[in-house]
């Protein structure tokens, strides 16, 4: 499992740059706001979605202008600050389903190599439903059906990923990885990491 | 890509919703008990016409359930019986809010007892019920047996390899390194690794064994199983490709599984390590079948030899396993399953 995830992480960074030759031409006019979603894969295993609307309220553009063997070189450089809402679930097969919303600060850099690169902080709610619930109390034994456990939910996220912008329109593909910290789990604090692989598109 | 994206996580759902088999010959069904705070699943294989249940409580503090679905014993076990292996509290899939106060050997034993109860509401009273401890889970279910409330409702009690008593399993496991490393020596096995255990063991004064050192006797009583692996004197079965999907396509997530697990085992810890059930065994007057191996350095045989005398039972059976050492039903599946179906045969 670990080896075909290692493979599957090094493909998607081969492919990164060996099309990172196409750099952008003319200084890029990046949509405000874009869609994302993602595969959302719990430790890699349980597999889920993820929903999200990346909306920068803060943008950059560096230009440097560089001479090199007579021929000028124009770089640009997007930084970003961006609001993240998201949405997304995942299953542990045979046990539980998990759904979360949350809300993330991230920033983002984009090269002139239209590669980027972003991390980000973010805090919500998960749920864990569960099915075949019997609750055994001082009354007795009753019978939930679906129960649901809510936990606060903070979150990091570092992530790599390529954008182009064709006709004004925007695509690319990303991976990031991520984890949740559901608070309180048990008596403490659970790790949730996950690997999420996806598309971003306006 | 973006359909290859919603197709995956929609598979899933479908896969999952798949998952329950409610054939009643080969059921497959997960179900939740909630006690005191905490949600903890109990996972149902087998077949439930038999109207037997075997109730699995797992070792550690800090395994699961599905640990033990592993091996060829529990593919004989379940086309017979049901099998309902439960993840106690904070450990396995076990969640909710609760307080450290809570995770003690009386409220797990109450878990426990829940567990039973629930289990009996859901197939019916009908159904016998019959616990399996191994390990810690041996120490959990004797807890749960000398309870004369909880005893009642339970058929039968098997203890395999069970930790009831950690003072008399820290002095004899000690006596017993000191015996068995003499006798490795003196037959010329693993003689550099046999010495250093003896150097060590003789170090130990057996009436003031601390916690620090308790802890190492765990250690090197599972470094000795290697050892005797190496020169033959154990046996163990090749995983399956039956042991391959079960760890696939288990509903333990083993990261949550691990953290949760060894938390828990911290705050068990210090409990444990002063529980000694010997004064009460005979308290348990149901069908009992203690299982030991005999090369079991973790919770030696002494445990079963002194406990099979105090039990008050009429039908009981303790069984010492020639090739075994902590894990009886993975050294010796096939005999494990064997005495199990016997035993429950004859009640």
């Amino acid at each position: 499992m670990v080896k075909i995830f290692l493979l599957f992480v090094s493909l998607f960074i081969t492919s990164h740059c060996l099309f990172s030759q196409n750099t952008f031409k003319e200084k890029p006019d990046w949509p405000k706001g874009n869609y994302r979603i993602a595969y959302y894969g719990n430790i890699g295993v349980n597999p889920g979605i993820d929903l999200g609307y990346e909306f920068a309220f803060l943008e950059n553009v560096k230009t440097k202008d560089r001479t090199r063997r007579n021929r000028e070189i124009i770089k640009y450089k997007t930084r970003r600050l961006e609001i993240v809402p998201e949405f997304g679930m995942f299953f542990d097969l045979g046990s539980q389903t998990s759904v979360f919303e949350k809300i993330n600060l991230q920033y983002k850099k984009i090269n002139n190599h239209r590669f980027s690169f972003t991390g980000s902080v973010g805090a919500g709610y998960l749920q864990n439903i569960l099915r075949n619930v019997y609750t055994f109390d001082d009354l007795g034994i009753s019978e939930q059906g679906m129960q649901l456990y809510n936990y606060f939910a903070p979150e990091i996220k570092v992530g790599i990923g390529r954008i182009h912008l064709r006709n004004g329109k925007m695509g690319g593909t990303y991976l990031n990885f991520s984890s949740q910290f559901l608070f309180n789990y048990n008596t403490s604090i659970l790790p949730a990491p996950a690997i999420e692989l996806g598309y971003r598109f306006k | 890509m973006k359909i290859k994206l919603i197709a995956l996580p929609l598979l899933a759902f479908v896969f999952n919703a798949c998952y329950q088999n409610l054939d009643p010959q080969n059921l497959k069904q997960t179900l939740y008990v909630t006690h005191n705070e905490s949600t903890m699943p109990v996972y149902l294989f087998g077949n439930s016409e038999s109207k037997k249940i075997i109730l699995v409580i797992h070792g550690g503090p800090g395994g699961n359930g599905m640990e033990y679905r592993s091996g060829s014993y529990t593919q004989t076990l379940e086309e017979k019986y049901l099998m309902a292996y439960w993840d106690q509290r904070g450990q396995g899939m076990a969640q909710g809010k609760q307080t450290e106060e809570a995770f003690t050997i009386a409220n797990l034993a109450a878990d426990l007892n829940a567990v039973v109860l629930t289990l009996k509401k859901r197939f019916g009273d009908e159904y016998e019920m019959i616990l399996m401890g191994h390990s810690w889970g041996g120490l959990l279910g004797t807890a749960f047996m000398v309870n004369p409330e909880y005893q009642k409702n339970i058929s039968g009690w098997i203890e395999a390899n069970g930790a009831h008593d950690l003072p008399l399993l820290n002095k004899t496991a000690i006596e017993k390194f000191r015996i068995e490393s003499k006798k490795q020596i003196d037959a010329g096995n693993s003689v550099d690794e046999w010495s250093g255990i003896s150097d060590w063991a003789e170090n130990i004064d057996i009436n003031d064994i601390s916690s620090a050192e308790s802890v190492e006797i765990n250690e090197k009583a599972f470094e000795v199983e290697g050892y005797l692996q190496n020169d033959g004197f154990l046996e163990f079965e090749d995983p399956s490709f039956r042991d391959l999907k079960i760890a696939l396509f288990s509903p333990e997530n083993p990261l949550t599984s691990f953290l949760s697990g060894n938390i828990t085992n911290v705050l068990l810890d210090a409990e444990i390590e002063q529980s000694s059930l010997t004064a009460q065994l005979y308290k348990i007057n149901k069908p009992c079948l203690l299982i030991w191996g005999k090369y079991d350095f973790v919770v030696p045989a002494a445990l079963g030899e002194s406990a099979i005398n105090l039990i008050s039972s009429t039908n009981k059976k303790l069984v010492i396993f020639e090739k075994s050492g902590h894990s009886t039903m993975s050294n010796e599946p096939e005999k494990f399953s064997k005495e199990v179906i016997n035993f429950i045969e004859s009640l």
